[in-house]
C-alpha cells in the first residue's frame, strides 16, 4: 500500500466538505425568496410557544392550550363568545329558555354544512352534547342536564333538573363544539386525525413529531371562504426568536408577547401589537390548610403589605391593571368596588401582630422559573414581605416541578395565574372557591357560606340577584383571602406588517378567517 | 515475535466489548434519572388543570402507577424487542418514530459545525503555530479566550440580529426555509465553542511537528517553507486533528440542545428539552439512549479509522 495513500482521500473529503459549506452560503439569498414568497401567497404563519398540537379532541382530558387554540378553528359551538365577553347565537340562530329556566330550545341555522358536505342537524347536536356528558374531559359538562333530545331536523331541546344560569356560557367554550353524529362512523381516533367539522378551516397536514399544523381554508364555510388560504400553526418557545423571527417577517403572527418586548415592538412600524382584555389573573396562593397562612390573620397582613399597583407596573411593564377581586373586570358581575385590602403597612403590622406570628416569621414562596413577570412578583412580594418582618424565600422551580407542588399542595405561598373558561363568574366560583373541584384552587379553602352561595349563583335566573349573589362571594374572598389577586393581565398579541383582521377573544384564542395581507 | 494474527479486529472487539458496557450502563441510567426529578407527566400534562381527580386518572392510562421493578421489566423488554422505548406520553407518537423524524436538524447542525470548525481552527493554528510568541500567536490566543468566554446564546443573537435581522441573508431560526441555509448560523454558533479548543490543541501539535527533526532536514535540503508546510507539516498533524475533532463531536452534540434553542430548530436537543419539561419518560429515554449510542460509535470510528490511515498507531497496538 503506498504510504502516502491515504492520506489523499482524506483531504478530498475536506475539500468537499469546505464545497458544501460554500454551497450553503451561497444557498441563502434564495431561502431568503422562498421566504418572502410564503408570506405572499396567502399563507399565513402563526407561531405559538409551549407544545405544539398534540390532540383535536374537545374532550380529552388534556386541554393544552394550543389544542384548543387550534381545534376551535375546525369546530364551531352552537353559541359563540365575542370579542367584548358577550355570548351571542352561532351554529344555534336563535334560543329559547322556558319560564322554569329548565328547558332551553335551540333553533339550528339553516345551511350549514360540514366539510364533508353532509347537513349539520339536531342529531349532530344531541350526539356532540351526549359525548360530553358521558366523556367527561378537561371542561366537563357541570350544567344539570337530564336529556338531550331532537325535537325535529333544527331544533334541539336541552332539559335541565335544576335552573342553571351560565349554561350559554358554557355551551360557548372549546369543549361543547358540534361534532358530526357518530363521528361520521369513525373511530375516536381516525375521526381526530384529520376531523370534521363546519368550521372556517380544516386539517391540511399535521406533523405529529413536531406538533405543527397546517389548516387550509374550508372554501365552503357558511359564512364566507376566510382570506387567507392556509394557516401555519409552528411551535416557537423562546421568547428572542419569537420578536426576531416577527421582525424579520418569518411569522406573520405571535400571541405570548413578552411584557417586557411590548414596548420594543410597538417602536417597530412594521410590526402592530393588539392589547385586550381577557380572563386571566396573576395571583399570590396561599396554603390555607397547613402551615403558618392557616391563619387569616396572617393572609389579612400579606395581603395589606403588598403594593398592588407597583407590582403590576414593575414587573408586566404597565402592560397589565392591578387586581382587586377574583373576578377580572371582564368578568360578568366583577364586582370592582368590592372593598379588597389595598395597601396599608401599618394595617398590615396590626394585623401581625394580632395572629399566631406576632413576631413575624419565616416561609417559602414558590413560582415557576419560565415566567420573568411571576419570578420578578415573587421578588417585590419578597421585598414587600420583609418590611412587616415576614421573612420569605423563593423557590424558583420548572413548570412541571411547580404543578405538582402546587397541586399536591405542597408549600406555603405561590405566585401563579389562573385563566377563566368561561365569562361567567361561577367558572372561577368553582375553580377557585369550591374545595371539591381543584382543592379551591390548590389553596384549600373552605367557607360553607360561598359553597351555598355558588350553588344559588348558578341556579338563580335573574341578573339582579346573580349580581347580588357574585357580590357577597367577591366580599367573602376579600376579607378572607385565600388569593391576594395582584394583576388582570391581557392578551398581548402582535402581527406583522400587512395582517390586518385578526380578532383576539377574552379565553386567549384568536378568529382569523377575516384576517388579510399575510 | 509477531504479535497475534489480527491486532485491529481483536483491538476492535475490545473497543465493542468496552461500548457495549457504556451503553448498558447509559441505558439503568436513562431509566433511572427520569425518575430523579420531582412531578411526572399527569402533572405536566395537566398544569393548572390538575384537580386530584384528573390527575389519578391520567397517571393511571400512562401506566405510571406501576411499581418501579414493572416499569423497568416493562422497559427493557421493550428495548429489546422492539429497539423503542415507547411511546411518547405527551403525544402517543413512538419515540424511535419521534428520533427519526427530529434527528434531521441536528445531523445538519453537528456536521456543519464539524465542517465550520475545522475550517475555522486549522488556518489559525498554522499562523499561530508559524509565528509562535508573535503578534500572530498572540491575537489567536486572545481570540480564542474571548471565543471561549463567549456563551452560545449570546454569539447565537448577535449572529441573528446581523446576518438574519440586519442583513435578511439567513433565517431567524426554524427550518421552514429548508437546508442547509437554515443551519449555516446555528453550526456557526456551534463551531464557535469548539473553535478555541480545537486551535490551541492544534497549535501545539503544529509546533511540535515544526520542531521536528525530520522538519530541519527538509529545511537543509533547501525545500521552500510553504512546501513543508503543507506536504509535511500539516499531514503529520492532520491525524491528531481527526481524533480531536472526532471527540469534540460529541461536545457538539451536547452542545446542540442550546444551540437548538437558540435557533428554535425541532432537532433532537430541541425534543430532548420538551421531553425534560413534560417529564415523557420514554422520549427522554430515548434520546439519551440513542445520543448516547451515538457518540459511543463515533467514537470509535474516529479511533480505528485514526490507527487506520497511521501505520504507527496500528503498530502501537
Amino acid at each position: 500500500m503506498d504510504r502516502h495513500a491515504p492520506r489523499r482521500p482524506m483531504a478530498a473529503a475536506l475539500l468537499a466538505l469546505v464545497v458544501l459549506a460554500a454551497g450553503a452560503a451561497c444557498g441563502s439569498p434564495a431561502g431568503e425568496q422562498d421566504a418572502a414568497a410564503d408570506s405572499g401567497d396567502g399563507s399565513l404563519v402563526f407561531a405559538r410557544t409551549s407544545r405544539g398540537v398534540t390532540d383535536l379532541d374537545p374532550t380529552a382530558d388534556e386541554l393544552a392550550t394550543n389544542n384548543a387554540y387550534t381545534l376551535d378553528k375546525i369546530f364551531e359551538p352552537l353559541v359563540e363568545l365575542r370579542e367584548d365577553g358577550s355570548i351571542e347565537p352561532f351554529l344555534a340562530e336563535s334560543y329559547e329558555v322556558a319560564d322554569d329556566g329548565l328547558s332551553w330550545t335551540f333553533t339550528l341555522r339553516d345551511g350549514v354544512a360540514f366539510t364533508d358536505g353532509s347537513a349539520l342537524d339536531a342529531e349532530d347536536v344531541v350526539f356532540t352534547l351526549n359525548r360530553h356528558l358521558d366523556v367527561g374531559g378537561a371542561l366537563p359538562l357541570s350544567a344539570p342536564i337530564t336529556d338531550v333530545t331532537a325535537a325535529d331536523d333544527r331544533t334541539v331541546v336541552v332539559a335541565l333538573s335544576e335552573p342553571y344560569a351560565p349554561l350559554l356560557a358554557d355551551l360557548a367554550t372549546f369543549a361543547n363544539v358540534i361534532l358530526p353524529t357518530d363521528l361520521g362512523g369513525l373511530t375516536e381516533e381516525e375521526f381526530f386525525q384529520d376531523p370534521v367539522g363546519t368550521g372556517p378551516f380544516t386539517v391540511d397536514s399535521w406533523d405529529r413529531t413536531t406538533g405543527e399544523i397546517t389548516l387550509a381554508a374550508n372554501d365552503t364555510y357558511w359564512q364566507g371562504a376566510p382570506s387567507v388560504d392556509e394557516v401555519v400553526f409552528t411551535v416557537v418557545d423562546d421568547d428572542n426568536q419569537l420578536l426576531q423571527q416577527l421582525q424579520a417577517g418569518q411569522v406573520d403572527v405571535i400571541d405570548a408577547v413578552p411584557a417586557a418586548n411590548v414596548a420594543e415592538l410597538e417602536a417597530n412600524p412594521d410590526v402592530q401589537v393588539n392589547v385586550s382584555d381577557s380572563w386571566q389573573q396573576g395571583l399570590l396562593a396561599f396554603n390555607t390548610v397547613d402551615g403558618a397562612f392557616a391563619d387569616v390573620r396572617l393572609r389579612r397582613a400579606v395581603a395589606s403589605a403588598l403594593d398592588r399597583e407597583a407590582i403590576a407596573a414593575a414587573t408586566t411593564y404597565d402592560t397589565a391593571t392591578p387586581a382587586t377581586t377574583f373576578l377580572p373586570p371582564s368578568i360578568q358581575f366583577s364586582a370592582q368596588d368590592t372593598d379588597v385590602l389595598g395597601y396599608d403597612p401599618a394595617a398590615a403590622r396590626d394585623e401581625l401582630a394580632r395572629s399566631d406570628h406576632p413576631d413575624g416569621l419565616s416561609t417559602t414562596l414558590i413560582v415557576e422559573s419560565s415566567s420573568a413577570s411571576q419570578t420578578q412578583q415573587a421578588q417585590a412580594i419578597q421585598a414587600a414581605l420583609a418590611e412587616i418582618g415576614v421573612t420569605v424565600e423563593i423557590e424558583t422551580l420548572d413548570a412541571t416541578t411547580f404543578w405538582a407542588r402546587f397541586g399536591e399542595r405542597d408549600y406555603d405561598l405561590a405566585v401563579t395565574w389562573a385563566i377563566s373558561d368561561t365569562g361567567d363568574p361561577s367558572n372561577l366560583v368553582r375553580w377557585q372557591l369550591l374545595p371539591d373541584v381543584a382543592d379551591s384552587y390548590h389553596t384549600g379553602y373552605g367557607n360553607a357560606e360561598v359553597i351555598d352561595l355558588a350553588a344559588q349563583g348558578v341556579a338563580a335566573t335573574d341578573d339582579a340577584t346573580r349580581a347580588d349573589v357574585y357580590a357577597r362571594i367577591q366580599r367573602i374572598a376579600a376579607d378572607e383571602v385565600p388569593t391576594v389577586p395582584l394583576t388582570y393581565i391581557p392578551t398581548i398579541t402582535a402581527t406583522g406588517s400587512g395582517v390586518e383582521g385578526l380578532v383576539v377573544l377574552p379565553n386567549g384564542t384568536t378568529r382569523l378567517q377575516d384576517v388579510t395581507g399575510s | 515475535m509477531r504479535k497475534a494474527a489480527t491486532p485491529l479486529a481483536r483491538r476492535v472487539a475490545h473497543a465493542l466489548l468496552r461500548a457495549g458496557g457504556v451503553a448498558a450502563g447509559v441505558v439503568v441510567i436513562a431509566f433511572l434519572l427520569g425518575r430523579l426529578i420531582p412531578g411526572d407527566a399527569a402533572t405536566a400534562l395537566l398544569g393548572s388543570r390538575a384537580t386530584p381527580e384528573a390527575v389519578a386518572e391520567l397517571r393511571g392510562r400512562l401506566g405510571l402507577d406501576e411499581p418501579l421493578p414493572v416499569q423497568l421489566w416493562e422497559f427493557l423488554t421493550r428495548l429489546v424487542t422492539e429497539g423503542d422505548t415507547g411511546a411518547s406520553l405527551v403525544n402517543d407518537v413512538p419515540t424511535r418514530e419521534l428520533i427519526l423524524a427530529r434527528v434531521e436538524p441536528t445531523l445538519w447542525l453537528v456536521a456543519f459545525a464539524a465542517v465550520f470548525a475545522v475550517v475555522l481552527a486549522v488556518p489559525l493554528a498554522l499562523w499561530a503555530a508559524t509565528h509562535r510568541d508573535g503578534v500572530a500567536d498572540h491575537v489567536v490566543r486572545i481570540l480564542t479566550t474571548a471565543g471561549i468566554a463567549m456563551p452560545a446564546f449570546w454569539t447565537g443573537l448577535l449572529l441573528i440580529l446581523l446576518f438574519s435581522v440586519r442583513l435578511g441573508w439567513f433565517p431567524v431560526g426554524g427550518v421552514r426555509d429548508g437546508y442547509p441555509v437554515s443551519v449555516v448560523l446555528p453550526a456557526l454558533t456551534a463551531a464557535f465553542a469548539i473553535v478555541p479548543i480545537l486551535v490551541r490543541s492544534l497549535r501545539v501539535q503544529l509546533v511540535e511537528v515544526l520542531r521536528a527533526d525530520f522538519v530541519a532536514t527538509l529545511r537543509a535540503a533547501g525545500l521552500p517553507e510553504r512546501r513543508i508546510l503543507a506536504r509535511h507539516v500539516l499531514r503529520n498533524a492532520a491525524l491528531p486533528a481527526l481524533v480531536l475533532v472526532g471527540t469534540n463531536i460529541s461536545y457538539l452534540l451536547g452542545g446542540a440542545l442550546i444551540v437548538e434553542k437558540v435557533f428554535a430548530l425541532p432537532g433532537l436537543g430541541d425534543l430532548m428539552f420538551d421531553a425534560v419539561g413534560s417529564r415523557d419518560l420514554p422520549v427522554i429515554q430515548g434520546v439519551v439512549i440513542y445520543s448516547a449510542l451515538a457518540v459511543v460509535l463515533v467514537t470509535l470510528v474516529t479511533d480505528h479509522l485514526a490507527a487506520l490511515l497511521d501505520p504507527r498507531l496500528r503498530r502501537a497496538a
